[in-house]
């Protein structure tokens, strides 16, 4: 079943095209790497999805929906940038994504905060850069959701820090549900993805599975965006 | 169990070829309970969807079987392992083969090169301290 | 869910409103403590302890208004329009639930600086003999010759009806700041600059279109409608004004409230 589908998509920022014509389907169960360099779309497509931008051309729906109120509640979307308030403690960030999202399971959430010998008293203001990504992407991940859509996840944290987001979306995701997850760091998250999806300059450039790539070309993913993205 | 990919082969076949390793050298025991699917899948580090595919294949080869809500388990036919780990074996050997091949080291020389490092190998047995 | 979203609102703006009105009660028992005994010691360094009570008492005073301004545009461009609103436009609720939640805070927060202004204020004044003064001042105000019981009725409604414009009035005021920042935001570029420019630029379209409205009503006959005013109740002449204003301050707040929730569904275009 097709979660997320995009027909001739367009998106300009003033006069820069951001996307150009993307139509793309992606199918529940399926974990899908959207690779790209920076300022590809990758962000674009994924804030079209979520309604934070309005689509200039062509459509975007998820479950047959456009963005809006009903896309929203199965849709977990884990913003590039840090957007929890400061001012909030995990308690409170926890009542929260509870009193919203139905699909929240908050003792799983609990128990990852816990694992991480985090307070639940502590703010968001008082955690290093890396805590609050994790914090972050833990909300995200405790949501029993259609559709995970994971900007950037692993950019700038350290690898031990990648092994262990790695590991959290594995161990969480609704296996039903689709994940996008998009990223330029690709060697990281090639072995959990089923499929890739190549941006360059906001048009699909490539749409295969990875065993696909690896079984015909008999290269990584990795050496194939190189060789793609060759400047 | 330690999991290692390299880069030009599916992950799929790559896990395939672990889970079989670990068979054969006892790290899972004939007859014993697998873990599941995304257990095994996040102490790999792998998709799901990969590691349940492998597991599939695993089975049609006789070296898994599940039961409907026990979960997998290894095979208990140790004839089918032993054939398991000869196929490893020949498969090593046929890599070795072929690396001597393209360095045009001839039979002979393979032998004795072989039968050098088996000697070495019992010399250190016989002399720990050395 | 308008009250979950109201009571995460409430929870966000109620840790700085919160101490803020319990600091202009405590500022107006110190301003109290003054009044009453500082400044009237003579003692120079209690005068001055006094003076600066009583200041104290007037910038929490100040304060406390302010805050619940800058607030009500705060809450508004951080939460829904900034790199919060990556988490609040996200959520599974309609973007009028939003809008209403973000304006019903403010005017809570509003309420509350008004009836606690009222309160310290008493505080401030309070003595005791104070109840004994009050009465003197009703009885120097012939209460007798209002005709209380005939003209109770009236004064109620009016009261009902000023408070009424009241609100209208606070929720055009908000309104006027989110319209004027939805549409900014829409823009790809200089977002804030074109928040400012459609804050001037909004009520002057309003009042545009308010003078083609009058000449219109004009040409139609709005003299009738004066003279048939002029000939009912002073009271009902009132009640009847107090309605209209009400009515004419609710047409451009519903203008406001329209153009912010077409520019936060059908425009949205966070940065």
């Amino acid at each position: 079943m097709n979660v997320l589908t995009c027909k001739e998509l367009s998106k300009k920022y003033g006069r820069t095209p951001a996307l150009s014509g993307v139509s793309l389907n992606v199918e529940s169960g399926h974990i899908v790497g959207l690779l790209g360099p920076n300022g590809s779309g990758k962000t674009t497509l994924i804030k079209l999805a979520n309604g934070l931008l309005t689509p200039d051309d062509g459509t975007i729906t998820i479950c047959g929906l456009l963005p809006g109120k009903g896309t929203h509640a199965q849709v977990s979307y884990l913003p590039e940038r840090a957007v929890l308030p400061e001012w909030m403690s995990v308690m409170q960030i926890l009542d929260y994504y509870a009193d919203f999202y139905a699909d929240f399971r908050r003792d799983a959430a609990q128990e990852m905060i816990h694992h991480l010998g985090i307070d639940m008293k502590q703010r968001i203001r008082q955690m290093s850069k890396g805590t609050r990504e994790k914090v972050q992407l833990i909300m995200v991940m405790s949501r029993q959701a259609k559709l995970y859509l994971l900007d950037e996840p692993i950019g700038g944290v350290d690898p031990a820090t990648r092994d262990y987001i790695l590991n959290t979306i594995i161990s969480n995701y609704n296996p039903e549900a689709a994940v996008v997850i998009s990223t330029h760091l690709i060697s990281d998250v090639e072995k959990i993805l089923d499929d890739v999806i190549f941006l360059d300059r906001g048009c699909v450039v490539l749409e295969s599975s990875v065993d696909e790539i690896r079984e015909t070309r008999g290269v990584s993913v990795d050496a194939l965006f190189r060789e793609v993205f060759k400047c | 169990m330690k999991w290692s990919f390299v880069n030009d082969l599916p992950i799929y076949a790559q896990l395939i070829e672990q889970i079989k390793v670990g068979i054969v050298t006892g790290a899972f025991p004939p007859g014993e309970r697998l873990p599941s699917v995304r257990d095994l899948a996040t102490e790999a580090g792998v998709n799901p969807n990969t590691m349940q595919r492998a597991l599939a294949q695993l089975e049609s080869e006789g070296l898994v079987y599940s039961q409907r809500t026990a979960g997998r388990f290894v095979t208990e036919d140790e004839t089918r392992i032993g054939e398991t780990k000869r196929d490893l074996a020949q498969k090593h050997v046929a890599r070795f083969m072929e690396a001597m091949r393209s360095l045009a080291i001839s039979r002979e020389e393979t032998l004795s090169l072989l039968e050098a490092e088996f000697g070495k190998e019992t010399g250190t047995n016989e002399c720990p301290d050395m | 869910m308008l009250r979950k979203l109201m009571k995460h609102e409430l929870r966000a703006t109620g840790r700085v409103m919160g101490p803020l009105l319990l600091l202009v009660l405590v500022a107006a028992v110190g301003g109290n403590l003054s009044t009453y005994r500082l400044l009237e010691t003579g003692n120079g360094v209690l005068n001055t302890l006094g003076v600066l009570l009583l200041m104290g008492y007037t910038i929490a005073f100040v304060a406390s208004g302010v805050m619940a301004f800058v607030l009500m545009v705060q809450r508004f461009y951080k939460n829904l329009l900034r790199d919060e609103g990556y988490l609040t436009m996200t959520l599974p609720v309609s973007v009028h639930e939003h809008i209403w939640a973000k304006l019903l805070t403010s005017l809570i927060w509003w309420i509350a600086v008004l009836a606690v202004a009222a309160v310290s204020m008493l505080i401030l004044v309070f003595s005791r003999n104070m109840m004994q003064e009050i009465s003197d001042i009703l009885a120097h105000l012939h209460i007798g010759d209002l005709n209380l019981s005939q003209n109770l009725p009236h004064i109620v409604l009016f009261c009902v009806e000023l408070a009424m414009l009241l609100a209208v009035g606070g929720a055009c005021v908000c309104l006027h700041f989110y319209a004027a920042l939805a549409v900014g935001h829409s823009f790809t570029h200089h977002k804030d600059a074109l928040s400012v420019a459609g804050f001037f630029a909004m009520p002057v379209a309003w009042h545009f279109i308010q003078r083609i409205a009058m000449f219109l009503l004009n040409l139609v006959g709005l003299e009738g409608v004066r003279l048939w005013l002029q000939s009912l109740q002073p009271a009902t002449q009132t009640h009847l004004t107090m309605l209209g204003v009400t009515v004419v301050t609710a047409i451009p707040a519903a203008l406001y409230y329209a153009l912010t929730a077409y520019f936060l569904k059908n425009r949205l275009n966070l940065g």
